[in-house]
């Protein structure tokens, strides 16, 4: 885990999400903060995120709504709600849709950092585990590959991972 | 497509009627009972009570009348037989007295004493020769004797009549002096000789009166021409004409007549050997005693009778209205407790809401305080940066001011239970009232538009009971709407009232749900979401406020709530 933890930050409470991110960039954590959801699900078709933190009740497309379309198109990324209107219904909702872990406003910041490494470890474990499931994958076929063309696969499920 | 079925109901007024005490009616309605009791069972009594009364009457009446007649009839036959008594007697003499040798004034004498020694009223006795000189007398008017009466009335009378017998009225004569007299005829030969007696009207009128002695009855004879006769003096004096109606003359029979201001019952019945009628009198007052004797009974039992009616009414109605007032007390009471868990339950709603509002605000103190402790940590910055640090001092108060303005409005929400009437800028009230929710409609991406009327005056009216109202029919139509839609809270002034109208762009009210909205319990949210009471407390908000709550409403396309506010307490300043 040398690795930065690449975080999508969305909530609508611009001072909120400009002080929080703040304080996890000087904890070494790569933040991308918007305010609106659109923007952010935008911003996933072009660059990678380990883990997204989103806010629940905001105008336009809210947190639900882009818990779904993030686990739709990029169903490895962890999804950490950070909310002020939580509630036991919603959090048991959201965590059964996809959800890693459902936090409620105010939060300490250690408390946050720990959850969104915990999220980034599980997203490391499951990205290892999905490129070792391919390179089996690979392997359990591979019989009528060339040794030139098996390479050119693994380096493609090395990169993709 | 459906078409979209348009429903409009303005509240009927008595809606909230049902669940409001109304502890101001109960002796209202204490009267009302009271009366109906009394009117029901007092009138039948009043008109039973008066129709016996004027039965009573007539037939008392009727039998007074009948009584006073055979009075008469009695009194004429006792009249009669004095009068027939005096024809015989005189009849008798006759025989005793000789024409050819006319009696000596002694043997006069002594016929006179033998008749006075029968009948008192007898004045004198005088006998007559065929040429009216009256050659005897015996009597206290000695000067009469040798006075001729040949031109007198009853002697011509008398002479030509073929009855032997001459009654004559009441008159004066020589003697000057009221007298009547009855006249006899004696046969004999060519020449015939007259026999007359004298009566004293008075002396004959006490023996009319002594027949039969009757409390108040007086008896009297007149003549056909209504000329007394011989009466008591208080009712007429001897040859004076009284008022009797002519139709006495005819046969019997009763009337009644007023006279010196006094009521009269008369019955009457004609003299059988003279022409003339014997009326009885009798006080009407002395008649009718007996019944007013019975009517002073018949009233005294009707007092008891409706003074039973009223004491048992009025105890039936107490102990009526106390039972009354124990349910109305245990239903005042349940009301009660219904609208205190009503206003509990929204508050308790309500107040989630904002406590949620404020997590907000802390969440931004707590990262801007979280800033500023990294700002003081060495290890996480080389340098203090003193303009970023109190920029975030700053920040974090005007978030602490947010939550203070959002508890704020919470307590300005639950603190006034009873109404508190003041000045108020109803548009100022829905600018309020839209600041306290506009947030909250921004997360369903639902626009709020306001239109305020500039021309609202002021109104004396509790501000913070109509922002509950209104904060509740936004959020009512938050939810009608769901995500994505429009409310546009206008307000406007009409000529008595002032009307804050809230529409909305959601789903609708049906006809038949639209005419329970009212109703408290009322809900078509799921259970748990809604408690029912939100519009049914608004609605007894605003008619405690005088005012009313009219509701259309299109399905599909929305629904508009129209809060009326009266203007009659408009400040002029």
């Amino acid at each position: 885990m040398d690795e930065k933890i690449r975080l999508l930050f969305v909530d609508d409470e611009e001072k909120f999400l400009e002080a929080t991110a703040k304080r996890l960039r000087v904890r070494n954590i790569d933040v991308q903060a918007f305010t609106r959801g659109a923007d952010a699900l935008e911003a996933t078709k072009n660059q990678k995120f380990d883990v997204a933190l989103l806010d629940l009740k905001m105008p336009g497309m809210d947190g639900e709504e882009l818990l779904h379309k993030i686990k739709e198109m990029h169903p490895r990324m962890e999804v950490v709600i950070l909310t002020g209107h939580g509630s036991i219904d919603s959090a048991k909702r959201l965590t059964r849709d996809g959800a890693y872990e459902y936090l409620q406003k105010p939060c300490e910041l250690d408390e946050l950092i720990s959850v969104l490494s915990q999220a980034y470890a599980r997203r490391i474990v499951s990205a290892k585990e999905s490129k070792a499931r391919r390179v089996q994958e690979l392997l359990d076929k591979a019989t009528g590959y060339s040794p030139i063309a098996l390479l050119e696969e693994l380096r493609k499920i090395d990169k993709e991972s | 497509m459906k078409e979209p079925v348009e429903a409009s109901k303005a509240v009927p007024e008595d809606i909230f009627k049902a669940f409001k005490p109304h502890s101001k009616s109960l002796t209202g309605l204490r009267n009302r009972v009271l009366g109906r009791l009394l009117f029901v069972a007092l009138i039948p009594l009043l008109i039973l009570a008066l129709y016996l009364r004027y039965q009573f009457i007539t037939t008392l009446e009727s039998r007074s009348e009948i009584f006073l007649q055979a009075i008469a009839k009695g009194r004429q036959g006792a009249v009669d037989q004095m009068i027939a008594g005096k024809m015989a007697a005189l009849k008798s003499l006759a025989k005793l007295v000789d024409p050819a040798a006319p009696a000596s004034d002694k043997e006069m004498k002594g016929f006179l004493a033998l008749l006075q020694g029968m009948d008192e009223s007898i004045l004198d006795l005088g006998l007559f020769d065929a040429l009216g000189n009256h050659i005897r007398y015996a009597g206290p008017f000695q000067f009469l004797e040798g006075k001729n009466y040949k031109d007198e009335n009853w002697f011509m009378s008398l002479t030509q009549s073929e009855s032997p017998f001459f009654i004559s009225d009441v008159y004066l004569g020589y003697r000057n002096d009221p007298h009547f007299m009855i006249a006899y005829r004696m046969e004999s030969g060519d020449a015939p000789w007259f026999l007359r007696i004298t009566i004293s009207p008075a002396k004959f009128n006490q023996l009319v009166n002594d027949v039969q002695v009757i409390e108040g009855v007086s008896a009297l004879i007149v003549n056909r021409e209504a000329v007394c006769q011989c009466a008591p003096e208080n009712i007429c004096r001897t040859m004076s004409k009284t008022p009797v109606s002519p139709q006495m003359n005819a046969g019997s029979g009763a009337t009644r007549i007023h006279v010196d201001n006094d009521d009269y019952l008369l019955a009457w019945s004609r003299l059988k050997y003279v022409n003339w009628t014997l009326i009885v009198r009798q006080n009407l007052a002395v008649a009718n005693a007996p019944i007013r004797a019975a009517s002073r009974v018949v009233l005294i039992i009707l007092i008891f009778a409706i003074l039973f009616i009223i004491i048992s009414s009025v105890l039936a109605t107490r102990s009526l209205m106390n039972r009354y007032a124990r349910v109305e007390k245990d239903r005042t009471q349940l009301i009660d407790q219904l609208f205190q868990a009503g206003k509990l339950s929204t508050m308790g709603e309500m107040a989630a809401g904002v406590a949620h509002e404020i997590n907000n605000p802390l969440a931004v103190i707590l990262s801007e305080l979280g800033v500023m402790e990294d700002i003081l940590d060495p290890t996480l910055s080389e340098e203090f940066d003193r303009e970023e640090f109190s920029k975030r001092i700053e920040s974090a108060k005007q978030e602490i001011r947010r939550c203070r303005n959002i508890t704020h409005k919470l307590l300005g929400l639950s603190r006034h239970s009873e109404s508190v009437i003041d000045k108020h800028d109803v548009n100022e009230v829905v600018t309020e009232t839209v600041g306290l929710i506009k947030k909250e409609l921004s997360f369903e991406n639902i626009q709020l538009l306001v239109d305020a009327d500039p021309a609202i005056p002021v109104i004396r009216t509790d501000g913070e009971k109509i922002k509950q109202v209104a904060l509740n029919m936004i959020r009512n139509a938050k939810d009608a709407i769901g995500k994505d839609g429009k409310i546009t809270v206008s307000t406007h002034n009409e000529a008595d009232y002032v009307s804050i109208i809230i529409t909305d762009t959601g789903s609708g009210i049906s006809e038949r749900n639209l005419q329970k909205i009212f109703m408290p319990f009322f809900t078509t949210k799921e259970v748990g979401k809604g408690t029912g009471l939100g519009l049914s407390i608004s609605y007894g908000i605003i008619t405690s406020l005088g005012g009313k709550i009219n509701v259309t409403s299109k399905v599909g396309e929305g629904t508009s709530f129209e809060i009326i506010l009266p203007k009659k307490n408009v400040m002029t300043d």
